[in-house]
Order: C-alpha cells, then structure tokens, then sequence
C-alpha cells in the first residue's frame, strides 16, 4: 500500500482483537494504515490479499508460527521493521529478532491515548519509519 | 480465530478483570440471532473492545442473554477503501438502557471481495477518547 498512497503500512497481529483495534486507531492517528489480523497465517493472507507492502509489522511473538510469518514478509519487503507486543512475562530470549518492543497494557491498567500517540511514535522514530508530514490527526485526551 | 470456549455463556468478574478494555468508538452494526436467524438489525457505537468482549449503545434495549452478531468495517485503511470487516458473535450479559456488554464466544476478520471492497465504506470512527 505504501507503493500507492505513500503512507507506510503497519500489520498488526495478535489474538486480542480490542488490542488490535486500539493499535489500529492510535497508529491511524499518527499517520499510518493498519492492517489487522489475529494469527499469524491471516497476516500473511490478509497482506496477499490487499496486495500490501508492509512497511511495520507489531505482532505477538507467542503467536503459532511467528518466525515464518516474519520471514515471509521480509523475503518481500526486506525493509521491514518489527515490533514485538510483550507480555510482562516473556522470556526475551525465547522471541524472534525485532527492531523495538511495546508492552501489551494488563489488567485494569487505564489507557492513555496521549501516552500511545507518544509512545509509537518514538517506537517509529527509532525504527526511521515516518509518517508523511501533515499525516495523522493531533493527540487526542 | 481465537474464540472463547463455546459453553461459556457466563463471564464471571474475574474473567472480566483479566481482558484489558480499549476506549474505541466505532460505528457499529448488529443483528439480534434466535437460532442462527437473523432477527432485527440495529445500530450503534462501541464504548470499548476488549478480547472477551464489547461495550455499545444503541437505539435500543437489548435483554440480557440475547444472542447477538456485531459488525464494523475496519476503519484504519486511508485509502478510502475498506475490504475488511470484523465479525463478532456472542450474547449479552449486561443490558443497562441502551448500553450493552456482549461476551464474544467467535470474532474473526473477513475480507470482501475484489470488487466488493471498493464499495464497502469504512465504519465512521465517532470520536475517540482515552
């Protein structure tokens, strides 16, 4: 998609569709597009499908058959970042090489919109993935 | 998909505390099932998303233990195309007014086709707060 539109494209893969549909929004937000999916062999068809070039991907590294999903992707778009969604409790060592990490919010932990706005966007800088400029809508509290 | 277990038609405090809730307003729509029919088609807006669940208003009161279809067109693809869809069945387990909480047993994203997905307009995002 970003062949089309200039806008970089983030798939988003993890088994919480809320997580996946706030990720979708915040990252929407500041200027991307997001493409969900919910394991890790619908990324990889979703991707075909909408004949996307995926610029980010932020997936769940427990997920089944994430490693081959990553590579997939890669052997397409050999610039790809990665951006692994932890749990508190991950074993660092058990997931597969990634570009940055976000940790998934737990419990009754209150969200903060400002705070994601302000954290992928640091996650984006780090990876030199940028929006194009006027892209995305303010911060919203 | 992942999808709770089919004989969980009671989500107990617990369970509820153990499934983050995301503030997302989405427009939404939704059909109220009697034995896999559609019944009656509404409308509404989500409160928050959750993986066990959602919380919408609608226009009207909608009984506890309802089963009930909710569908939004995903609505983060800029291109002013939307050919994903996210599809979420359960029932109801809270109904107060015209807020009401569903327990999701199924929730998965289609794809329309081709040519369909030109035509699907992506969900209204209301206005989100958090």
């Amino acid at each position: 998609m970003t062949a089309h539109s200039g806008v970089p494209t983030v798939l988003i893969v993890d088994h919480d569709v809320g997580l996946v549909c706030w990720l979708g929004e915040v990252f929407t937000e500041i200027g991307l597009q997001a493409i969900p999916a919910v394991n890790c062999r619908q990324a990889l068809a979703f991707s075909d499908q909408l004949a996307a070039d995926v610029d980010v991907v932020a997936v769940n590294p427990g997920l089944p058959g994430v490693s081959r999903m990553i590579q997939t992707l890669k052997s397409a778009q050999p610039n790809l970042k990665v951006i692994l969604i932890q749990d508190h409790d991950d074993e660092p060592n058990r997931a597969p090489p990634a570009d940055a990490t976000i940790e998934r919010p737990s419990g009754w932990q209150t969200i903060s919109r400002t705070l994601w706005h302000q954290k992928l966007r640091g996650v984006l800088r780090l990876l030199n993935t940028n929006p194009p400029p006027g892209e995305g809508t303010p911060a919203r509290i | 998909m992942s999808a709770a277990p089919a004989a969980a038609h009671t989500v107990t405090q617990s369970e509820q505390r153990s499934h983050q809730r995301y503030p997302l307003e989405l427009e939404i729509e939704y059909r109220l099932l009697n034995r896999a029919r559609s019944q009656r088609l509404g409308s509404g807006a989500t409160v928050n998303i959750s993986s066990g669940g959602v919380l919408f208003r609608a226009d009207e009161f909608v009984p506890s233990g309802t089963p009930i279809e909710l569908m939004l067109n995903w609505p983060f693809l800029l291109e002013g195309v939307c050919p994903l869809r996210l599809v979420m069945r359960g029932h109801v387990v809270r109904s107060t007014g015209t807020e009401i909480a569903i327990s999701c047993r199924h929730h998965e994203f289609r794809t329309a086709g081709t040519g369909a997905a030109r035509n699907l307009k992506p969900s209204p995002r209301v206005r989100s707060r958090g």
